[in-house]
């Protein structure tokens, strides 16, 4: 097969393109509608962040109560008196990757060395995170495939499959290299809350319909060094073909703990 | 955006759109889904134009943000596990003549087939390189990645098509398009 049966076969494969079905000017317009909704949002909400988002958000977005042990996303100051009583849902927008952060390229054989690495990290670090699961198991680490690496590649993802209370069902752990993740909001779902870190980095909670009552739980870290850590855990097991579940068996806050910890990520 | 800008970023949309659509297609091999990554470009496009336009070439972005928008699609977690179901799209009412687009169905069914089984970059590569007819250093730059690895992944895309395809088969049922 030479390149040239490549390049023909590819064009062929157009050959029979439906009209384009996008109006340019309804392009326009829709980006025009999501820039002036963005620096609406980022500008109402600026003036609450200070406060409110340390001291309040960050409890509250993973459902514990104030005053509690808030996990792996450290103790938050106690709320000031000018702090909402509820969190206000103030950062609709994050510059990504933040100014400076250069993107970091890692060879295959480094990301296999890293992937082994958080494999064997998270078969200790899940059970304490999510207490009471059994039969954990967890996926090599890589790409579009479990173990497939390349050289270059930003990311390294794994399913961590377990049983709780007789249901089966996986988180799904996905890490991304400074200035190789996703782009904050970009599939958080309409209820994305968005917490604040002491050190400046941010958490990203979100429900995404799969479709077929299937249920996706999200949760991003977006780290101050630019790189990302993303936990789901599913309402079935994305890993088999078990049975969907009335809910997801994992909570917001244990996504958060493996999410944030600082084992995980490249 | 001041209307200079938004002018030319409406000429460049106008412009590059079927274009990329084509990339698009080739990359995830959906018209609709198609459609909806180069939206997903080009308004990504519109929100950095002013310094796009001052920076780079806008082409060359164009294609680099196409093909992240397609990898983080592959990359949601719900895709994971998703298999292709070998579905082509609608044809066009008024296209080819049914013999014609039979043809061209089938074809386009092995091709995809094809691709849809090799990695997701060295199908990007594949697609810029010989569709797209990017040089090895302009492929890198809409990757980004170096030209290293656009050489390697090239030859482990071509490599890997011809496995899916046969040795045999493979320049015959490519060819057939063009006779």
């Amino acid at each position: 097969m030479s390149e040239q049966d490549v390049r023909d076969g590819l064009r062929a494969a157009v050959l029979t393109e439906p009209v384009l079905s996008f109006d340019p000017e309804a392009l326009i317009l829709r980006a025009r509608q999501q820039v002036r909704r963005r620096r609406a949002l980022a500008g109402a909400g600026a003036a609450t962040i200070a406060v409110a988002v340390a001291a309040v958000a960050v409890p509250t977005v993973l459902g514990t109560p104030r005053g509690s042990d808030g996990g792996a996303v450290g103790a938050a100051p106690p709320p000031s008196q000018t702090s909402p009583p509820h969190p206000t849902p103030a950062i609709t927008t994050l510059p990504w990757p933040p100014a400076g952060v250069t993107p970091v390229s890692y060879t295959a054989d480094q990301l296999k060395v890293r992937g082994a690495e958080m494999r064997d990290h998270l078969r200790a670090a899940f059970p304490a995170a999510v207490p009471g699961v059994a039969q954990v198991a967890v996926q090599e680490f890589g790409g579009e495939a479990s173990g497939a690496v390349e050289d270059g590649q930003g990311y390294l993802n794994s399913f961590v499959a377990f049983s709780l209370d007789g249901s089966r069902s996986a988180v799904y752990v996905a890490t991304f290299a400074p200035g190789a993740g996703p782009e904050p909001f970009s599939e958080c779902g309409d209820g994305c809350k968005v917490a604040t870190m002491p050190d400046g980095s941010h958490v990203l909670t979100g429900k995404l319909f799969a479709g077929e009552g299937q249920w996706l739980l999200n949760v991003w870290h977006f780290r101050a060094n630019g790189a990302v850590v993303q936990a789901t855990g599913y309402n079935y097991d994305p890993t088999g073909a078990g049975p969907t579940l009335p809910v997801v068996p994992v909570t917001p806050e244990q996504l958060a703990a493996l999410a944030t910890d600082p084992k995980l990520g490249i | 955006m001041r209307k200079a800008d938004e002018t030319r970023f409406r000429e460049f949309a106008r412009e590059t759109a079927q274009q990329l659509r084509r990339s698009a297609y080739l990359l995830c091999g959906d018209w609709h889904l198609a459609d909806d990554l180069t939206q997903a470009a080009l308004i990504k496009m519109y929100r950095a134009w002013p310094r796009i336009t001052r920076t780079e070439r806008p082409v060359s972005y164009a294609r680099r943000t196409l093909v992240r928008c397609w990898l983080d699609e592959r990359r949601r977690p719900w895709r994971r596990a998703e298999r292709r179901d070998g579905q082509l799209p609608e044809e066009v009412p008024g296209g080819p003549d049914p013999a014609t687009a039979a043809q061209h169905g089938d074809l386009r069914a092995e091709l995809f087939d094809a691709l849809s089984r090799i990695a997701p970059r060295q199908r990007a590569v594949l697609v810029l390189r010989f569709f797209e007819s990017l040089s090895v250093a302009e492929a890198a730059e809409a990757l980004g990645c170096s030209e290293g690895t656009v050489k390697s992944q090239t030859a482990r895309g071509l490599a890997a098509l011809k496995v899916v395809l046969g040795p045999e088969a493979a320049p015959a049922a490519l060819r057939r398009n063009g006779e």
